[in-house]
């Protein structure tokens, strides 16, 4: 770059204000591309040049050495930059969307250093905006709304002086003469303004409309993969999970949790049945699939379909977790997928399978919402569904051994549950750790015989092997227990720390298939609330999870929720009126409905009173100026084109108009105002009553006011 | 009055609206993030739609609710010398409640516009303004334009404000460095015949006593016997002088002819307006009009509302009044020797 005397050419053309107006684009240049550095979206030298060059432009600026280059210059510039963004373009990123944000901000970067026409400053706006929404565009995480706020703010100030400065083009010593100019636009009106058009952008963002699905791919980019839902689950992987402490869960109960809490909040996703090679799997193929399709309509969860139907509503979210399973409470009965959670409403279908999942057609990437029906006790899962598989030993001694031992006394077979308790109740005596170490293919024989030490998936896996060493048919599930609870409002979060695992043991035809939880309690998570330290990370969380549920994921079924819900509201509401009307104690035939009427209207026209009445509000004021405000109001009553602002001289020749009768105490009265006003002097005494009689004696001589 | 009228007051009852370049470059970007978002399913570029949107909306009521409820009032001085700027008062009041921010009032087209930063609802604004009017006669300032780009110049939305001001331009008086002596004086008249006065002539020389002035003093004569001696002067007053000014303009006059009719008429006020300084009763002869000699502020007014309305005359009109007593007779214009 150079400066002015260096290289201004020719045809600059003074441009008043541009020092102002070069400072103010600098300000928004410094902004727009700020996503850019957590997006990923293009190189951090990158960045990192264009800020040192627009630092060291600004700081020209902010000394009056204001950069114009030359044609040359910018010739040489361009020609210099095509081939590396041409090169960039065809084998180095190969990104379309690098490339323009490359151009984007050479281009603002050059334009801004070789300003010559008003023309060339309006259209350095413009390629900032393009900048500002090309960044946008590049970032998934909720953060954006907030910077998008920054910059609305920011960019409000500057254009409300921008186009000041536009306007005094022709008179620039306006600016600095008026004071009041200078200070806009003022923290009030700045604020107000943005706000309202935040506001108005709330709707104006629920009701545009939709053609395509939301656009969320890279929501995920960054985030560490987790593992435990999917068809296969490596216990050695699966404890991972639980260092996680993402929002995996939201759960808003319809009615408190009180003292099932704990029952309520273990939530069953994955059960699997198939052991093969140290992997939980999926039972094999033609354990039969049903598919159960439904939209808006609730499905029972379990296979009987006993027990749909009724309960406490549970609403959950569900954000992706790479899983194509819905976690759903044990004590479920039934669940229904929002509209909203489809891309394409009428479509939406779920499978449920021989152990009770519920599956995805395909797994989601973005948040979903379902709502569970739940009651007080467990509906008893009798099909016997994948049970035969789950009954297959793994056939290690070692397991058999210890499970003989632990069961002496007791007939597996005759009485599987009595044996599932008593495997259950020497495990939880053994000892609880997170410790993620592979234990190589023997790992559960070691815990079992000598270690004694895990985690729920650790414990979980040890007795079902060993329930079917002795012949009883146990499921391994995964899912979550307990969670946090909100600071806001009554919902848990439930987070990657809430995953266990644990059993569901066939227990017969008549008990069908029972869960046991083999963890040590201390291993069990529960239901927590977190100290107020932590309750920041909750509303960071809750912005997330708003932003990924509310705003990325915002689609056509959620507009059709969103219809749906308020046509409903609005349903309930003509009900509800509908049904007040036809009460049988306002059925009073024709004189209560008049009276009604007749009520109605006096309270219109009170309201109205009162709010034409608000601009002649004489409370607080000295006895001459509420005289004066009286006078004025009786004068526009009259018909005078008067107004609160109107000067002293307009109120008196509008009171002149009305004859000498009247025009006489409207000058004393106005006389009295000035004399109070301006002149400082404080009321005499019987100054009040004097003007009160003036008043009466000027109602009483006004006639009507003349037409023009 | 037609529908799309009756539409169109309801909704710009008087306000006239202009996208600027940048609103125009707004509504661009808006169309093109539209596009974008719809094609893309991007929720934040719908965000973004739909906030612009929303500024778009604010940015459009605000606009139109600074610029509606502001009274606007220009006050100037009775008189009015064409091509003297003048200072008016430009007052605006806001009737709104809500407070009036970067307005900007325009009396012509091409003057510059006056800023009125912030007015507080209730409050009256004022600011000085210089005008020039160019021409003498009947000058209208009909109407103001109040408008604004505010708040964030996406519109320029205004009013024009009918003033229905119209003013008397008197014409611009030229200057007479030496206004030529009675023709009588001329011919030998005694200064000491008349009273004392104000005039240009001495009268008499005496003693100086209490309460002269001692602008009168005479200094060489004071040098000359050593005491103050002061002039008194003749009075001018009672004398009167007619300006005539010839107003037939010829048939192959052209408008060379016109600017030197108008230069006359300037050299007329100039010569009444001196001449009533001297202390003379003045009248005017235009062309076949006569105003009669006279004096004081009110006669003055007369005269140059004479002279800022005078127009040339097509055909030569009566001969004018005699005036009886006596009369010097000043000739305005350097015709005829050129326009004659």
């Amino acid at each position: 770059m150079s400066t002015r005397n260096a290289t201004s050419p020719p045809d600059a053309e003074p441009i008043p204000f541009l020092r102002e107006r070069l400072l103010a684009l600098g300000s928004l240049a410094l902004l727009a591309p700020v996503p850019l550095f957590f997006s990923n979206a293009l190189e951090l030298a990158v960045l990192v040049v264009y800020l040192g060059a627009l630092a060291l432009f600004l700081l020209r600026v902010r000394r009056h050495r204001i950069p114009r280059l030359g044609n040359r210059v910018l010739n040489l510039a361009g020609l210099l930059y095509v081939p590396v963004v041409v090169m960039d373009a065809r084998f180095g990123s190969q990104s379309l969307l690098k490339t323009m944000l490359h151009l984007l901000l050479f281009t603002t970067l050059f334009k801004l250093a070789a300003i010559r026409k008003e023309h060339d400053l309006s259209l350095a706006l413009v390629l900032l905006g393009m900048l500002f929404v090309a960044s946008v565009s590049t970032s998934f995480h909720y953060a954006i709304l907030l910077y998008v706020l920054v910059v609305a703010f920011v960019a409000w100030g500057v254009l409300v002086r921008w186009a000041l400065w536009r306007d005094l083009a022709t008179a620039p010593e306006e600016w600095s003469r008026d004071r009041a100019a200078r200070a806009l636009p003022g923290r009030g009106p700045l604020v107000t303004s943005v706000l309202s058009a935040v506001l108005l952008a709330v709707p104006l963002f629920l009701f545009l409309p939709r053609l395509k699905a939301p656009y969320v791919r890279g929501a995920e980019t960054g985030r560490e993969i987790t593992t435990g839902f999917s068809e296969n689950v490596d216990p050695d992987l699966f404890g991972v999970l639980k260092q996680n402490d993402r929002v995996f869960l939201r759960i808003t109960s319809e009615e408190p949790l009180g003292e099932n809490a704990r029952a309520v909040l273990r939530l069953r996703t994955l059960a699997l049945s198939r052991w093969e090679g140290g992997i939980w799997k999926k039972p094999s193929k033609g354990e039969g699939t049903g598919v159960v399709a439904g939209n808006a309509a609730f499905i029972p969860l379990a296979p009987s379909g006993r027990g749909a139907g009724g309960g406490v509503a549970m609403t959950i979210d569900l954000t992706p977790i790479q899983t194509r399973y819905l976690p759903y409470p044990l004590l479920g009965n039934a669940l229904r997928l929002s509209e909203g959670s489809f891309r394409n409403p009428g479509l939406a279908y779920l499978e449920r399978d021989a152990a009770r999942n519920v599956r995805l057609p395909r797994e989601p990437d973005r948040t979903i919402q379902y709502t569970v029906l739940y009651g007080m006790r467990e509906v008893p899962d009798l099909a016997r569904g994948d049970a035969a598989e789950a009954g297959r030993a793994a056939g290690s001694s070692a397991l058999r051994a210890f499970a003989l031992e632990t069961l002496r006394g007791i007939d597996p077979a005759a009485h599987p549950e009595e044996a599932a308790r008593a495997i259950e109740s020497v495990l939880r005596g053994w000892t609880y750790e997170l410790d993620l170490q592979p234990r190589g293919p023997n790992a559960v024989e070691d815990f079992v015989v000598s270690r004694r030490k895990g985690h729920c998936q650790t414990f979980a896996t040890a007795m079902a092997l060993l329930l079917r060493e002795v012949g009883v048919p146990t499921r391994f599930v995964t899912g979550f227990l307990g969670g946090e609870i909100g600071a806001f409002g009554r919902y848990v979060l439930v987070r990657g720390q809430n995953v266990h695992a644990w059993v569901e043991v066939w227990c017969g035809e008549a008990r069908g298939w029972v869960t046991f939880d083999p963890t040590p309690s201390v291993g069990q998570p529960g239901l927590e609330s977190v100290p107020l330290a932590q309750r920041l990370r909750q509303v960071t969380d809750g912005l997330e999870f708003f932003y990924d549920r509310f705003i990325l994921s915002f689609g056509q079924g959620d507009q059709a929720e969103l219809l749906r819900r308020i046509r409903e509201a609005t349903g309930g509401a003509l009900d509800l009126l509908h049904r007040a009307g036809a009460a049988p104690a306002l059925r009073r035939g024709p004189a209560t409905g008049a009276a009604v009427a007749a009520l109605l209207l006096a309270a219109l026209v009170f309201l109205g009173r009162r709010l034409r009445g608000a601009r002649w509000r004489t409370r607080g004021l000295e006895p001459a100026s509420a005289a004066y405000r009286r006078l004025q109001k009786a004068l526009h009553r009259l018909g005078a084109p008067l107004t609160p602002a109107s000067v002293p001289a307009e109120t008196l020749a509008a009171a002149t108009a009305l004859g000498p009768g009247a025009a006489r105490p409207a000058e004393a009265i106005v006389r009295a105002y000035v004399r109070e006003s301006f002149g400082g002097l404080a009321a005499a005494d019987g100054e009040e009553r004097r003007l009160r009689e003036l008043l009466d004696e000027f109602r009483g001589a006004a006639g009507r006011f003349p037409a023009p | 009055m037609t529908f799309g009228a009756r539409l169109q007051k309801l909704l710009h009852p008087g306000i006239l609206v202009r996208v600027t370049n940048i609103g125009l470059g707004f509504i661009l970007l808006t169309l093109v993030v539209a596009v974008a978002a719809t094609n893309t399913g991007n929720n934040g570029l719908y965000v973004l739609v739909s906030l612009f949107l929303g500024a778009l909306v604010v940015s459009g009521v605000v606009s139109r609710r600074n610029v509606e409820n502001v009274a606007v009032a220009l006050d100037g001085p009775a008189e009015i010398f064409a091509g003297v700027p003048v200072r008016f008062t430009l007052r605006l009041t806001n009737l709104g409640r809500l407070p009036r921010r970067a307005l900007l009032v325009k009396i012509s087209s091409a003057a510059a516009p006056i800023l009125f930063g912030r007015i507080d609802p209730g409050r009256t604004a004022e600011r000085g303004v210089d005008l020039v009017f160019p021409k003498r006669g009947r000058r209208s300032i009909e109407s103001l334009l109040l408008y604004s780009g505010y708040p964030i110049g996406l519109f320029r939305k205004g009013r024009v404000h009918p003033l229905e001001d119209e003013r008397l331009v008197y014409p611009a008086p030229t200057r007479v460095p030496y206004v030529p002596p009675d023709p009588r004086e001329a011919e030998g008249g005694d200064p000491r015949d008349r009273r004392q006065g104000r005039g240009a002539e001495i009268r008499n020389l005496r003693e100086a006593g209490f309460g002269d002035d001692p602008r009168d003093v005479h200094w060489p004569q004071t040098a000359r016997q050593g005491k103050f001696i002061v002039k008194e002067r003749a009075s001018e007053e009672g004398r009167d002088a007619l300006v005539a000014l010839d107003t037939l303009r010829p048939r192959a006059a052209d408008a060379e002819w016109d600017k030197a009719f108008e230069r006359s008429v300037s050299e007329a006020a100039g010569l009444a307006l001196r001449l009533l300084a001297r202390g003379s009763r003045v009248g005017l002869v235009l062309g076949g009009a006569l105003v009669r000699p006279g004096s004081g502020p009110a006669h003055r007014r007369g005269l140059l509302r004479a002279l800022a309305l005078v127009e040339p005359a097509r055909e030569p009109g009566p001969a004018p009044l005699a005036i009886p007593g006596s009369v010097a007779v000043y000739r305005a214009g350097p015709w005829p020797e050129k326009a004659a």
